[in-house]
């Protein structure tokens, strides 16, 4: 999947795992939605969508990557137990552990301080 | 006058380098003296933004959205050659803020006293503004303006290829500026910096960032996170976009 060379198989009909798949999809908003559980990598759009919806979620650091600053933002999360934190080996682990009564709401940021802040460097009346 | 602001989340190195390019020739020109205030006008103010994909395009849209189009015009968005959706994200975004205006309310009467002058002379430049946009749009020039550029390193791209990446990407971007604003480039303009560190870095600031931080690079330098505010004093912490 992406740029490797594993393809997965879809699985669908009467068993009990239902398996499918894309390389690409414009708004994944729709499948979070439908979701009871998302498993993620560490990309910050992938958890604050998912974290918007109010989903359980447990993000997955890919540890190969050079500057590994992606696990920053899913252990400060996990900290303050927005979501749950897992490498690839652990996952299963967990999957069987964990607790989403634990969890608590993510509470959206906002844009307007950041940007009343700039009209006010650059001279603008505030709104 | 030049390029008025330019905004950026995280990312797009080789962009960041060519603002610290111009920003050192304005310095050079005013010779360390801040110009007067940027002029608050009718007329808006030249915006470059920077995209970088996936998480730091949805935070910078969000600053987006949130910003007074009227006073922040023409914008130039940038991101990626290689990044598909940035750009499309924010003209999906452009094309809803044009319908909004035309579609939703309309016609508009503007009211004002007979002894106040300034009032509906305000609202007529920006009704000319809107107008603008419209006409422009069928000639295929926009309000909005959306550029790529060359990124300096993939994902994954080893650090020695890099060092030619990132020079081919720094060439392109400076080529960019001087052809969007010459004046800048040429130090006959002022430009603000805003720069917003991805809410990704929680610790320590990106190498883009921490270029502006030590340099001063950045007229206002956000990040979202406190404890990242404590370990550099300098930086604004003022909430999270996400």
């Amino acid at each position: 999947m992406g740029r490797g060379t594993y393809v997965p198989s879809k699985v669908s009909g009467d068993g009990t795992l239902q398996v499918d798949y894309f390389t690409f999809s414009p708004s994944i908003a729709d499948y979070i939605k439908d979701a009871s559980l998302v498993i993620s990598h560490a990309g910050s759009g992938s958890i604050f969508e998912t974290l918007r919806h109010g989903k359980p979620l447990i993000v997955v650091v890919n540890e190969d990557l050079m500057d590994n600053h992606q696990s920053e933002l899913a252990e400060e999360l996990a900290t303050r137990r927005h979501l749950f934190c897992a490498r690839p080996q652990t996952l299963g682990e967990t999957i069987q552990e964990m607790d989403v009564r634990t969890l608590t709401p993510y509470v959206p940021g906002d844009a307007k301080p950041v940007v009343s802040l700039i009209n006010k460097f650059l001279g603008f009346p505030d709104d | 006058m030049g390029l008025d602001v330019s905004m950026a989340v995280c990312c797009t190195f080789p962009v960041l380098v060519s603002l610290l390019l111009v920003r050192f020739a304005d310095v050079m020109y005013h010779s360390g003296h801040m110009p007067s205030k940027l002029s608050a006008s009718a007329a808006g103010m030249w915006s470059l933004i920077v995209l970088g994909s996936g998480g730091h395009t949805a935070e910078m849209m969000n600053v987006v959205t949130t910003l007074q189009k009227d006073r922040f015009t023409p914008r130039y968005y940038v991101a990626a050659l290689t990044d598909n959706m940035s750009l499309q994200k924010a003209q999906v975004y452009e094309q809803s803020l044009v319908r909004v205006e035309k579609d939703r309310f309309t016609p508009r009467y503007y009211v004002a006293a007979l002894t106040d002058n300034m009032s509906l002379q305000k609202a007529q430049v920006y009704e000319q503004s809107l107008v603008r946009v419209e006409v422009d749009k069928e000639e295929g020039v926009e309000n909005a303006q959306f550029v790529q550029i060359y990124r300096s390193r993939e994902v994954g791209q080893s650090y020695i290829t890099s060092i030619a990446t990132t020079l081919l990407a720094t060439s392109h971007a400076i080529w960019i500026i001087i052809r969007i604003r010459p004046q800048v480039v040429l130090g006959l303009g002022w430009s603000s910096i805003f720069y917003i560190e991805s809410i990704a870095r929680v610790k320590k600031l990106s190498l883009s960032g921490l270029l502006l931080y030590k340099l001063r690079i950045a007229d206002q330098f956000f990040v979202q996170w406190p404890q990242l505010q404590q370990k550099y004093p300098r930086a604004c912490y003022a909430g999270s976009l996400m």
